[in-house]
């Protein structure tokens, strides 16, 4: 993605600067959850600055080779509006039973009253989306043990109307039955308000 | 009336010159004297043609007469003059106490205004008490009832919301098609709620509204306060107009005194007599006399107008007041009145609030069991759509899973088809030698199919394993570093060769030399016990420390303890 600097004053947050922050921490938090949860093996992936926190970002060339155009798909459809959740399925690889589902949903934030967007100081998203990280590792502590090889997948929920290219094909929501859920924090551009959910299968841990 | 006039300036010619006159006569009236003179002037006429010798005596008999007249008419005109010096005296004191009682009306007139406008500054307080109560309760009302127009949309809202809700419910209980619209009616929902909390806070508002009541209850009982003190002033203000009366009937009788100012001392019959003797005798003083009593009759008329003035206004005042005294008492029912209504309407409003409120803990509650089922991400289908990536891991992982059991099937079925063409081979050729032969090659086929699946499973515990080493690594360094800094000994532990005994060595952190360490021997594992393998150094320095502490009180922490502080005390010392 071209670097797209937001005009004029540093703390005015345009559409293409909010879809390339919010796309960037897609691209984090999948990261986050596929190396705390285990998907991966951590030799799969390698430390990077970010936010201020040490995050790990894969290097393995077939994970990247999946993970980098779907990313650019959301962003354009960030960028045309029509982007209404991500939500990573993490599965088990045997049975295919949805065990964890991480939930994204982005809304657009309402422009203020002349259509200019509202002021959001860089460090202040940046704090907020620090938060967001910080919990996706803390709920290493709280969500139920992987024991069974586990594999991933990202479901995205669209606009109906929003263009679908061919490598995409309508997917089964994947719902849990039986899930308990826990709230994440949340971030804003001022453009875009993300929420972020886990929910993971509950009743059977043993 | 000429002829008075004329027979006056004769007097005043004569006047200068007359002598005394005779006191006898000075009781003779004016009428008299000139019926003599006409008559003596008749006898004159003819006797004026017989010779003037003749007529001489007579003459001067004459003007001896009149000389005498003269004298005695100078005599009454001086006790006239004096007695209209005494009148034109009273007169001036009539003036000064007219004065003084016009100066006391004024003072009355002063003290009526400062009543007057000490009413109209009562009055205006409590019209404008009054006001600000009338505004307070209107707002106040208009209040009550906004709120009450607000609480029944609410309430028509819940309604709405509740029906969607029960909609939703069933529709859920359908469960996919339910999913269709949950999610927007939940937006919905979120929105009636947020309106209303918004109008629960109003109602809060309102709450603190009625609290105001109570305080505008507090400040009626200040207002009573007030109007008590009104009435005292008025009370005083009573007093203040009987004072009033007291002057008025003071300047009344001044009014008759001065009306008939002449009567008590008999002064106007006197003086009557004395302005016609006057008249006639001179015209100058009868104009001052004229003017006196002109001056005195309007003075008079010009005072009773004042204090009929002062009467009419006085009157005017009383009512006033009484008006005033009806208002207040008007204004304390109407306000007591209004309390009680307020105190009720507030009640009631405090009782909707109650109900909102319960109200809009249990559309909280329904809420939250909407967003639980959001969620799980159930959606709108004709607003979203979902998609994912026709080739994800999840799909490559089962593809991956599928083609490993597909190879190690093949494997297995070409083992078993090898095994079946030797069978086959077997039967054919019959029972020889080569029965051995095709044992053998089933066996091998089955051994390298099952050298494939392991090789697999090798690599992956391989791989596992070599994570897990690095991870123990870590995790030993660290915990002997830990050790190390917290007890003060780097621990060292050694299994001897073949054997269930441990060497641990313990190196102290605040050594002076490298011999300087503490040797110990486990035997029979982690649970075995721990002995002091005597070395040169223990030998030489610590061997009563060791008698103490390890074989008397079979205590190693206390003689590791003792020698870590010894040794930072030599230390630190040096």
């Amino acid at each position: 993605m071209a670097p797209q600097k937001a005009q004029g004053a540093r703390n005015t947050i345009t559409l293409k600067g909010s879809t390339k922050i919010v796309s960037e921490f897609f691209a984090y938090a999948v990261n986050s959850i596929l190396y705390q949860r285990g998907i991966y093996p951590p030799e799969a992936f390698k430390p990077q600055k970010q936010y201020g926190l040490s995050l790990m970002v894969t290097s393995d060339s077939g994970l990247t080779k999946y993970l980098t155009p779907v990313l650019q798909q959301m962003s354009d459809w960030l960028t045309a509006g029509h982007l209404q959740r991500l939500v990573l399925v993490v599965s088990s690889a045997a049975t295919k039973e949805v065990l964890e589902r991480w939930t994204f949903v982005i809304v657009a934030e309402a422009p203020s009253e002349d259509g200019q967007p509202v002021e959001k100081s860089e460090k202040e998203i940046v704090s907020e989306i620090q938060a967001i990280i910080r919990q996706i590792t803390a709920s290493v502590s709280f969500l139920p043990l992987l024991n069974d090889p586990c594999t991933f997948d990202l479901v995205v929920y669209t606009d109906k109307a929003s263009d679908v290219p061919t490598e995409w094909e309508d997917s089964d929501p994947r719902y849990i039955t039986h899930a308990s859920d826990v709230k994440l924090r949340s971030f804003t551009t001022r453009v875009h308000k993300v929420d972020a959910l886990v929910s993971y299968r509950a009743d059977i841990e043993d | 009336m000429a002829q008075d006039h004329i027979g006056a300036h004769v007097v005043t010619a004569l006047a200068p010159t007359a002598t005394q006159s005779v006191g006898n006569q000075r009781r003779l009236s004016l009428s008299d004297l000139r019926a003599k003179k006409r008559t003596r002037l008749s006898l004159d006429a003819p006797g004026g043609a017989g010779g003037l010798q003749e007529n001489a005596p007579d003459l001067l008999e004459f003007l001896a007469d009149r000389n005498d007249e003269v004298k005695l008419l100078q005599r009454q005109l001086a006790e006239a003059r004096a007695d209209r010096q005494k009148l034109q005296k009273d007169l001036e004191d009539s003036r000064e106490s007219l004065r003084d009682q016009k100066g006391r009306a004024s003072t009355l007139e002063a003290e009526r205004d400062a009543v007057v406008g000490e009413g109209k500054r009562l009055r205006k307080e409590l019209e404008a008490e009054l006001k600000r109560e009338m505004g307070r309760t209107s707002t106040l009302n208009a209040e009550l009832q906004e709120a009450d127009a607000k609480q029944a949309k609410s309430r028509a809202a819940a309604k709405a919301a509740e029906a969607k809700m029960r909609a939703m419910e069933e529709g859920v209980g359908r469960k996919l098609t339910a999913s269709a619209e949950s999610e927007m009616i939940i937006g919905n929902l979120r929105e009636e709620i947020r309106a209303m909390e918004a109008e629960v806070h109003e109602a809060r508002r309102l709450k603190a509204h009625v609290r105001n009541v109570d305080m505008l209850r507090e400040q009626l009982h200040a207002e009573e306060r007030r109007a008590a003190r009104a009435e005292s002033s008025l009370i005083t203000m009573s007093e203040l107009q009987d004072h009033v009366g007291e002057l008025e009937g003071q300047l009344a009788s001044w009014k008759a005194v001065s009306a008939e100012a002449d009567s008590p001392q008999g002064l106007s019959q006197l003086l009557s007599q004395l302005q016609a003797q006057a008249l006639a005798l001179k015209e100058e003083s009868y104009k001052q006399e004229a003017e006196g009593a002109g001056s005195k009759a309007g003075a008079g008329p010009s005072e009773s107008l004042q204090l009929e003035t002062l009467q009419s206004e006085n009157a005017q005042m009383r009512e006033h007041l009484t008006k005033l005294e009806l208002e207040l008492t008007e204004q304390k029912a109407s306000a007591v009145e209004l309390s009680g209504k307020l105190t009720v309407r507030a009640e009631k409003a405090e009782g909707k609030v109650k109900r909102l409120e319960a109200e809009a803990d249990s559309l909280a509650s329904q809420v939250a069991e909407l967003q639980e089922r959001v969620g799980k991400g159930e959606y709108n289908p004709e607003t979203t759509r979902v998609v994912h990536m026709i080739h994800n891991p999840e799909t490559e992982a089962h593809a991956q899973a599928q083609a490993d059991k597909i190879a190690g099937l093949e494997a297995h079925n070409a083992a078993l088809q090898q095994e079946l063409q030797k069978l086959e081979e077997a039967s054919g050729t019959g029972r020889g030698e080569g029965g051995n032969d095709a044992a053998v090659a089933r066996s091998v086929a089955v051994l390298e199919a099952q050298g494939a699946l392991l090789q697999l499973k090798v690599n992956d515990l391989e791989k596992r394993n070599k994570r897990l080493t690095e991870v123990f690594t870590k995790q030993v360094a660290a915990f002997r570093e830990a050790c190390f800094r917290l007890f003060g000994y780097r621990l060292d532990m050694n299994m001897q060769p073949g054997g269930h005994v441990s060497i641990i060595t313990l190196k102290p952190q605040h050594a002076s030399r490298k011999s300087e360490e503490l040797v110990f021997q486990q035997k029979g594992g982690a649970e075995g016990s721990l002995e002091l393998v005597g070395n040169e150094y223990v030998s030489r320095k610590l061997a009563k420390e060791a008698e103490t502490y390890i074989h008397r009180f079979k205590s190693i922490p206390a003689f590791t303890a003792n020698l870590t502080m010894e040794l930072f005390n030599s230390q630190s010392a040096a």
